[in-house]
Formats: C-alpha cells, sequence, structure tokens
C-alpha cells in the first residue's frame, strides 16, 4: 500500500487531520469540520507544491 | 484574591499552554510532513559531483519527482519523472542499508547506466550496450581512487561492498566481460570520476532507494570536506557563522538542477 506516493498522504493526512481535529475542538461538528480542511489543505497542498516546483 | 478569579487564571494559564503546545505539535507535524511528502534538504560534503555540484552546496531535493507509484493515478496526481540516463538522483546507499546500519549516508550521483543494459569502462571511457557513451559532464579530478576499469578484471578486485549476488552477472562481449544491470537497479556515478565512491564500488542501486531529485540549491559554502565531516558540530557551526558572508558562494543561490 505504502508503495504508492499518494495513498501514503492520503494516510498521513488523514490520520493527523483527525488526531490535531481531536486536540483542538470538543465539539462534534468543529472536529468533522477541522478535519476535513486540514486534510483537504495537505493533500492539496503538496500536489499544488509539486507542480509549482516542477515550473520554477 | 478570591477563590473565582484564582480559579480564572488558572484557566487562562493552561488554556496558553494549551495554545502554545497546540501550535508546536502543528508546526512539528508541518516539518514532518514537508520533509517526507514534498522537499529534503542535503547537503554535499565530497567533491564526487564536481564540477556540477560543489562542496558545500545545500539542496532542496523533490521528492515528488521519482515517487513511487502503484497506478497511473499517481503519475496523474503528481508530476513524476521517468528515470532516464544523465539525471542526478539523491538515494540510500544501498551497501549501507544492506548492511543493516540505521543511520543510513546518502548520496547524490547520475544515473548511467539503466536497467537490463550491459555496461563496461574501459579507460575511464563508459560504453553502454557496446556503444561509447557522450559524457559532457565528467571531470577527471584529483589523484584516482577509483579503478578506471569496470567490470574487475580479477576477481580478487571486486569491492568489498560489491553485492557477491551480483558478480556474476557478467557477459562476454567483444570489448571483453560486461556487467548486465539487474532489473529494478541503476548504475550511479558520480561526475569526478577519480574521487567518487559509486556503483563501481557497492553496486547498483535498487529503485526503492531513490529519495528523490535534487531541485534547487539554497546555501552554497566554500569550505573543506574536512569541515563538513571532520569537524565537531560546535566548530563547526562556530567556523560558519564567521565565515557566512565571507565563503557562501552568492552566485549560486537558487541554481536549478
Amino acid at each position: 500500500m505504502f508503495r504508492s506516493h499518494l495513498i501514503s498522504l492520503l494516510v498521513f493526512s488523514g490520520l493527523v487531520s483527525v488526531i490535531m481535529a481531536f486536540i483542538k475542538f470538543d465539539e462534534k461538528k468543529a472536529i468533522i469540520r477541522y478535519a476535513v480542511k486540514y486534510f483537504l489543505y495537505m493533500v492539496g497542498g503538496v500536489i499544488l507544491f509539486s507542480w509549482i516546483m516542477r515550473f520554477l | 484574591m478570591t477563590i473565582r478569579s484564582k480559579k480564572k487564571t488558572k484557566q487562562k494559564k493552561e488554556g496558553v499552554l494549551r495554545e502554545n503546545i497546540e501550535m508546536i505539535l502543528e508546526v512539528l507535524v508541518l516539518v514532518f510532513f514537508i520533509n517526507a511528502f514534498l522537499l529534503q534538504s542535503f547537503g554535499i560534503p565530497t567533491p564526487s559531483m564536481e564540477d556540477n555540484m560543489l562542496v558545500g552546496d545545500h539542496l532542496l531535493v523533490d521528492k515528488v519527482a521519482y515517487s513511487h507509484a502503484l497506478s497511473q493515478i499517481d503519475g496523474f496526481v503528481f508530476p513524476q519523472l521517468e528515470i532516464r540516463r544523465g539525471m542526478i538522483v539523491v538515494f540510500k546507499a544501498p551497501h549501507e542499508v544492506e548492511a543493516g546500519n540505521l543511520d543510513t549516508m546518502t548520496y547524490v550521483k547520475r544515473i548511467i547506466g539503466l536497467p537490463g543494459e550491459l555496461i563496461k569502462i574501459v579507460e575511464s571511457k563508459v560504453h553502454i550496450n557496446g556503444t561509447p557513451l557522450v559524457e559532457p559532464y565528467t571531470f577527471f579530478r584529483g589523484d584516482v581512487l577509483v579503478t578506471a576499469d569496470f567490470p574487475p578484471e580479477n576477481a580478487i578486485l571486486w569491492g568489498n561492498d560489491f553485492p557477491t549476488q551480483f558478480r556474476k552477472n557478467l557477459e562476454y562481449t567483444e570489448m571483453g566481460m560486461a556487467f548486465r544491470i539487474p532489473e529494478g537497479y541503476y548504475f550511479c556515478m558520480g561526475d569526478n570520476r577519480n574521487l567518487s565512491a559509486d556503483s563501481r564500488i557497492w553496486g547498483p542501486v535498487p529503485k526503492d532507494f531513490l529519495i528523490g531529485k535534487p531541485w534547487r540549491i539554497y546555501w552554497s559554502f566554500e569550505a573543506s570536506t574536512d569541515h563538513f565531516l571532520n569537524k565537531g558540530f560546535f566548530k563547526r557551526l562556530f567556523d560558519t557563522v564567521v565565515h557566512f558572508f565571507k565563503q557562501t558562494r552568492w552566485k549560486r543561490f537558487l541554481k536549478k538542477y
């Protein structure tokens, strides 16, 4: 499974975003919102920057 | 101070502490995350890649370019590159990984031979599948530490770290014995052929050991190999701070590979 950069990225981002959300918030709705946002920033950030790096 | 105000002060202190811990945690996650998935920093302590990479160059290595892919989706999502001859790669030292060394050294070399190819080096000239390779990037500087010919004519001359299972990958060609690079492996060599410990010494590099592609130099500090390898941390730090402006090679700042 971890022989794929993408899958490793998704798993790591998923775990970290859930843990960070639980540390930061107590309310269920806030946890979900924060976790989803954090996950998207991480995954989107790596994909975006990897493409930017190619052209810089 | 009343009991209520004491309680409030305690709560405020706990809030500030928690906020600080969360911030430190987030920074650590971010650093680890960038290091694992996007960019990693490496320094060049030896002249094995001169004149293309100098001792003291500090590089950012793109970890996406040669990253592992299970399907075409990886290649679609990330700007992955097909590994070709002449590309510069950063990788874990295969002989150290085999020896079970956890604190493995990383090397930066150039891909010279691809999987399945026959390689022969005669008097420092590389031949791939019997054809001489044009290599404008090579230098022959310093006393010859590495034998000019490969594979060695005598079995005793194999490097100690060269994997024994590959020493029989020899095939007879018009030029003599040539080495067949195993599938899934790359033959990597430094540009300064006289002073480079590379696949000639410790064998071909498995694809899994590739870490990434040098992207840009973020700092280049003019100093000797001794400065980077043999000096203690504090002595090195002191020398670096004292000579920072004088010995920094400003022209190499942000040089792209």
